[in-house]
C-alpha cells in the first residue's frame, strides 16, 4: 500500500522550511532526532541530495505535536520560535472513501476522529456520521496510525497530488484556509 | 612527564566514543544537557559546530541561523587558541586513523612527506564538495567524517545495523580499508575539510599569539637542546608527518597537538615542549 505513495515528498518535521531550502539549510546534526520522545524522526536513508534529513513516516509512528523539535534545531531548518501545534504544517491526511468504513458501510468506526489531537478541528464527522479532514490538518499522522483499515494516507504539504478517491478536504472552521493549503487543493 | 600524553588522548577520544553511544539512552533517559553530533554540538547551552556545514548552508544561498554561527564560531576559537586539539583529541575518525596507523606500522610502510601538497589537496576537496554544494548536492557534510561517526550510534539506535547505518559507515570504512592498504592518514592528511579550516584558524591564532605571547598551544622547539642530530625519532612518531623540529614549533595548519612528538622527546632531551 505505502509502496504507491514511495514517490511523494517526506513528511518533515514540524516547523520545516520549504523542502527545497530545508535539504540546503538542515546540516544532518540530529539534534531533532535525538529530541523527538516518541522516535517518531528518522534518518532519510541513501545517498539522494535529502541524505541523513529527518523525517517520519505515519504509518510506523507518527508526529505526537509535543512540539519539542523546532526549537533545538540550530540550523534554521525547522522554524525554531514554533510551538503551537495547530501551525506545524507538515502535510495534509487523505481519507479514502472506499476503504474507510464509515463511507463504505460496514460498521461506524469514530477511530481517527477520536484520535485527533486537533478533534472536531482538523477531522470533523460532516452530517455526524462520516469523517471529513478540514484544513486545519496539520499532518501528523496519528488518524493514519490508528485506522484500522488503513483508509487514511497523509501526504507532506509539498505533495503535488491528491489520491484519487480522496474525501475532498473542507476549510477549517472559523479560519480562512492557509494561502499554501488552499494552492495545494486547487491542483 | 608524569602522565603519558597518548594514554590521556586515548582516554579522551574513547570518552567522545563513549559518550555519542550514551547519547540516545541519556536523551530517552530526559537528560538533554549535552545534545547533538559533531556537525552541531549543545554542552549545557553552549553550541559547538562544524565550520564545513556552516559552509554548505552559505554555499546553499541560506542564511544560516544565529546559534550555528555561534556554534561555529565557539570551533573556531577553540582552534585559534589552542590549535587543531579537536582533531587530535576528540575526533572519532582520528582514533580509528591511528588504530590503522597501529596496525599498518608493522608493515613500515612511509612515504615521502608532503606538507604543501597536503594542504593544497584538502583545498582541492574543499572546494570540489563546495562546488557540489552549488550544484545542490550536500556534500560537505556527506564528507564530514567526524560528523559522520559521531551520528551512528543514533542511527544504529534508530534502526538497528540496517542499510541506514550501513549507508552512514560505508563511506568512512572505505577510506580507513584505503589508508591501511595504501598510507597512512591519508584522509586527514589529504581530504579532511574540517581540518582545513580548524587548521586556518589554529594558522591564524598562532600568527597572533606569538605577537602576544600570551595564548595557544603550540609546540616549541629549542634546538639548544636538541640531542638528536641525524635521527629524528619526534618526526617518525608523527602519524600525521608534521616536521616537529622547526623554527617557532611545527605547522599549525597540519599539526594536530596531539603531543607524540613531546612525548617521544621527554625521553630524550626534552627539545620540545608545549609553549607557554
Amino acid at each position: 500500500m505505502s509502496r504507491v505513495f514511495l514517490s511523494s515528498p517526506a513528511l518533515r518535521p514540524p516547523g520545516a522550511v520549504k523542502e527545497k531550502e530545508f535539504v540546503v539549510r538542515c546540516i544532518r546534526c540530529g539534534q531533532c532526532v535525538e529530541i523527538c520522545p516518541h522516535g517518531t524522526l528518522v534518518f532519510k536513508g541513501g545517498f539522494g541530495r535529502d541524505r541523513h534529513t529527518p523525517m517520519f513516516e505515519p504509518e510506523d509512528t507518527p508526529c505526537y505535536l509535543c512540539m519539542k523539535c523546532p526549537p533545538v534545531c540550530p540550523s534554521g531548518a525547522l522554524d525554531a520560535s514554533l510551538t503551537d501545534m495547530r501551525r506545524a504544517h507538515m502535510g495534509r491526511a487523505h481519507i479514502l472513501r472506499n476503504r474507510c468504513h464509515n463511507y463504505t458501510g460496514a460498521t461506524m468506526c469514530m477511530t481517527c476522529y477520536d484520535r485527533c489531537p486537533l478533534r472536531a478541528s482538523a477531522i470533523v464527522l460532516a452530517d455526524g456520521l462520516t469523517p471529513a479532514v478540514t484544513s486545519a490538518c496539520t499532518g501528523c499522522g496519528i488518524c493514519a496510525h490508528v485506522c484500522p483499515v488503513k483508509a487514511v494516507v497523509v501526504l507532506s504539504r509539498e505533495a503535488h497530488w491528491v489520491p484519487g478517491d480522496a474525501v475532498p478536504t473542507l476549510p477549517a472552521e472559523g479560519e480562512a484556509m492557509p494561502p499554501h493549503h488552499a494552492a495545494g487543493d486547487a491542483r | 612527564m608524569n602522565i603519558r600524553l597518548s594514554l590521556l588522548r586515548c582516554f579522551s577520544r574513547w570518552g567522545v566514543i563513549a559518550l555519542f553511544c550514551a547519547l540516545p539512552w541519556l536523551n530517552a533517559a530526559g537528560m538533554h544537557g549535552i545534545s547533538g553530533s559533531l556537525f552541531a554540538l549543545d554542552i549545557f547551552g553552549w553550541p559547538f559546530g562544524d565550520p564545513a556545514a556552516l559552509l554548505q548552508a552559505l554555499a546553499g544561498g541560506a542564511m544560516p541561523s544565529l546559534r550555528l554561527l555561534w556554534g561555529v564560531g565557539s570551533s573556531l576559537l577553540l582552534a585559534f587558541f589552542l590549535g587543531r586539539v579537536f582533531c587530535g583529541w576528540l575526533c572519532p575518525y582520528g582514533l580509528f586513523s591511528e588504530a590503522v596507523v597501529a596496525l599498518s606500522r608493522k608493515t613500515a610502510r612511509r612515504g615521502s612527506v608532503a606538507g604543501r601538497t597536503e594542504l593544497v589537496s584538502r583545498a582541492v576537496v574543499l572546494a570540489l564538495g563546495f562546488g557540489l554544494v552549488l550544484c545542490g548536492y550536500p556534500a560537505l557534510t556527506a564528507l564530514s567524517f567526524p560528523g559522520t561517526l559521531s551520528l551512528a550510534p543514533l542511527m544504529a539506535a534508530l534502526d538497528g545495523p540496517g542499510r541506514l547505518l550501513f549507508d552512514l559507515l560505508v563511506l568512512p570504512g572505505t577510506v580507513l580499508l584505503l589508508e591501511f592498504l595504501f598510507g597512512e592518514r591519508l584522509w586527514c592528511r589529504f581530504c579532511c575539510p574540517q581540518g582545513l579550516l580548524l587548521g586556518a584558524a589554529a594558522w591564524l591564532g598562532a600568527r597572533c599569539g606569538r605577537l602576544g605571547q600570551f595564548w595557544s598551544l603550540p609546540v616549541r622547539w629549542q634546538a639548544g637542546r636538541c640531542s638528536c642530530k641525524a635521527e629524528q625519532p619526534c618526526g617518525d612518531v608523527c602519524t600525521l608527518r608534521v616536521q616537529p623540529r622547526r623554527k617557532g614549533g611545527p605547522d599549525p595548519l597540519r599539526c594536530s597537538r596531539c603531543g607524540d612528538c613531546i612525548q617521544t622527546c621527554a625521553d630524550k632531551g626534552k627539545a620540545l615542549s608545549w609553549m607557554r
